[in-house]
């Protein structure tokens, strides 16, 4: 295997891994949130959360490196905090993963989280357990397997990412060059070889993933 | 209606009403006792239900007011309220086993005393869904009896089960009722469920109380013929004597008299009460002959009252307690009756069980 590879696999690899915290982090408490509240603005907030799943991810992409530029919202707040700037580099594309991945993450766990029996959420507040008790020491182990399931979308779909990686990161070896750009690159320079590789990698461990994925969420077990 | 109401504000104060927009309806200004149990009956759609789960704090309800022992409970959320509660499905969470179901009542007490209680000793390792329904229920009730709470409620807490499970589980709910030592609000849709260990009854009807009081007080005075829900007529107060096994009766005993009834009784303990209604009891001035009413009582006549059908309930006086006769106003003249007339009432053993 090429150090090009092993850049690009340890790099995909630390970038999904990040964003799937972190994703689980916020989707946690947003899908929650979502699925108990009546409030009239969750509708927008989930058509915001939903807007990768339809957009061309250059649409996304090219806002993103707007706002991450050095004179933008997010890149200047960002370069304050950090001295850093955002684009083309690899927080930069930590955060623009969290954008367009979180769907992948939040659906599944506000539609498990929805479906909860009312009659085992009332049953928890008559033992006396507090909301946020009843959250992270009942409802979380009731849903262990979407949380499973959504955590390895939310990792599967960072490591399949191209279009918004390609306008936000560029193609800097060990700083944003990941697998599906390292494969653009490959095919680019005719180096078909190597590409069979890269795309054999990509394609075995994201159907394995999601076997894996689909068995968990199998009903009946 | 209020009734047993004490001046101290002890026991619990439900009062208010509301309607729904689907055409619900409840008013009401009830107060239970701070002892024993108090059983809330009525059809579905009376209300009852959604009292309990509003006294639970799972529903709130605008211009209802919740108070117990003095302290009103509005706006205090369900999982403050010194309240434990068993819903109308066992509702266990289905990834833990029995025990950590059991263990997932904050400062639960003594969890082994629960198992052996509810006699969950064999089944603590299992998924709920390897349970039965009278199981699951079992495990509820002890998770319910776990919680150190100030008032017990149980909604409808043998409804969902098959006759055999409820057989069962009967007793021990009764049993639990007994050994908590703090209040219990039931509510049930079946009298003969809550007959044998009810203090205290309020019957609902469309979200109102027609009736409260013990439960001898409301089967009495209850003069609704057509209630849907209780017969009117008498409760007597009876104390086992015998059984006999080859004809399935128990024969009952009470100020000298005796009364049989269908059923085993001899594993009920204490009082035993017998709801009779009044349309079953018949009256004669002689003791008959050869009859098949296995029941002949001695009994002087009280009072008549005219039933709003054009019947005439006859309030009878049996060895101290009050019989309650419902006959045609032909029978009234044919038999002459006027109060302090002594003749016979015969009631069916078939009609009386008392068996939940």
């Amino acid at each position: 295997m090429s150090d090009d590879l092993l850049t690009s696999l340890a790099l995909t690899g630390a970038l999904a891994g990040i964003v799937t915290v972190i994703l689980m982090a916020i989707a946690l408490p947003l899908s929650w949130w979502l699925a108990r509240t009546k409030r009239r603005g969750a509708a927008f907030v989930e058509a915001l959360i939903a807007l990768p799943l339809v957009l061309p991810p250059t649409v996304l992409g090219f806002y993103l490196l707007l706002a991450m530029a050095d004179e933008a919202w997010l890149g200047a707040g960002w370069r304050w905090i950090t001295g850093q700037p955002l684009a083309f580099t690899f927080a930069g594309l930590v955060v623009a993963s969290i954008v367009y991945s979180l769907p992948f993450v939040s659906q599944p766990l506000a539609s498990s989280f929805r479906n909860t029996p009312r009659e085992l959420l009332d049953a928890a507040s008559v033992m006396g357990v507090s909301p946020t008790a009843r959250f992270l020491r009942l409802m979380l182990p009731l849903h262990a397997r979407t949380l499973a399931a959504a955590a390895v979308l939310g990792f599967a779909h960072t490591v399949g990412e191209f279009g918004i990686v390609l306008m936000i990161g560029g193609n800097i070896p060990g700083e944003t060059r990941v697998l599906s750009i390292l494969l653009f690159d490959q095919v680019e320079s005719l180096d078909y070889a190597s590409a069979h590789l890269t795309a054999g990698i990509l394609l075995v461990a994201s159907l394995v993933t999601l076997t894996i994925t689909y068995a968990t969420l199998r009903p009946g077990r | 209606m209020t009734s047993g109401s004490p001046a101290n504000g002890a026991g619990l104060t439900l009062r208010g009403g509301f309607s729904r927009p689907d055409g619900f309806e409840l008013a009401m200004n009830l107060a239970l006792p701070d002892h024993g149990v108090s059983a809330l009956i009525g059809t579905s759609g009376s209300g009852k239900s959604t009292v309990l789960r509003i006294t639970a704090g799972l529903e709130s309800a605008p211009s209802f007011s919740v108070s117990f022992n003095g302290n009103c409970w509005d706006g205090v959320p369900a999982h403050r309220r010194p309240v434990s509660m068993t819903l109308q499905q066992p509702a266990l969470f289905p990834h833990l086993n029995v025990l950590d179901n059991l263990k997932a009542v904050p400062l639960a007490g003594p969890i082994e005393e629960a198992v052996a209680l509810f006699g969950l000793g064999a089944l603590t390792g299992r998924r709920p869904h390897e349970l039965s329904g009278g199981q699951q229920q079992r495990v509820a009730l002890a998770r319910a009896f776990l919680k150190p709470a100030e008032l017990l409620l149980l909604d409808e807490p043998l409804s969902a089960l098959d006759a055999v499970a409820r057989r069962n589980l009967a007793p021990m709910v009764a049993r639990m009722c007994r050994e908590l030592q703090r209040p219990v609000v039931y509510v049930t849709h079946s009298l003969p469920e809550v007959l044998q260990v009810a203090d205290h009854l309020a019957i609902l009807e469309n979200g109102r109380v027609i009736g409260a009081g013990t439960p001898e007080q409301v089967v009495a005075e209850l003069d609704h013929p057509l209630s849907p829900l209780i017969d009117s007529g008498a409760i007597l107060d009876c104390e086992f004597a015998s059984y006999d096994a080859d004809n399935d009766l128990s024969e009952l005993g009470f100020g000298g008299q005796e009364l049989r009834i269908r059923g085993d009784l001899r594993n009920t303990a204490g009082p035993i009460r017998v709801q009779i209604p009044a349309r079953d009891v018949g009256l004669s001035l002689e003791r008959p002959g050869a009859t098949s009413f296995l029941n002949c009582l001695p009994v002087r006549v009280q009072r008549l009252k005219d039933a709003p059908d054009g019947t005439v309930f006859v309030d009878l006086d049996c060895a101290g307690q009050t019989l309650r006769s419902r006959i045609t106003r032909l029978s009234r003249q044919n038999l002459e009756l006027e109060p302090g007339k002594a003749l016979f009432a015969l009631i069916k053993s078939v009609a009386l069980d008392i068996r939940i």
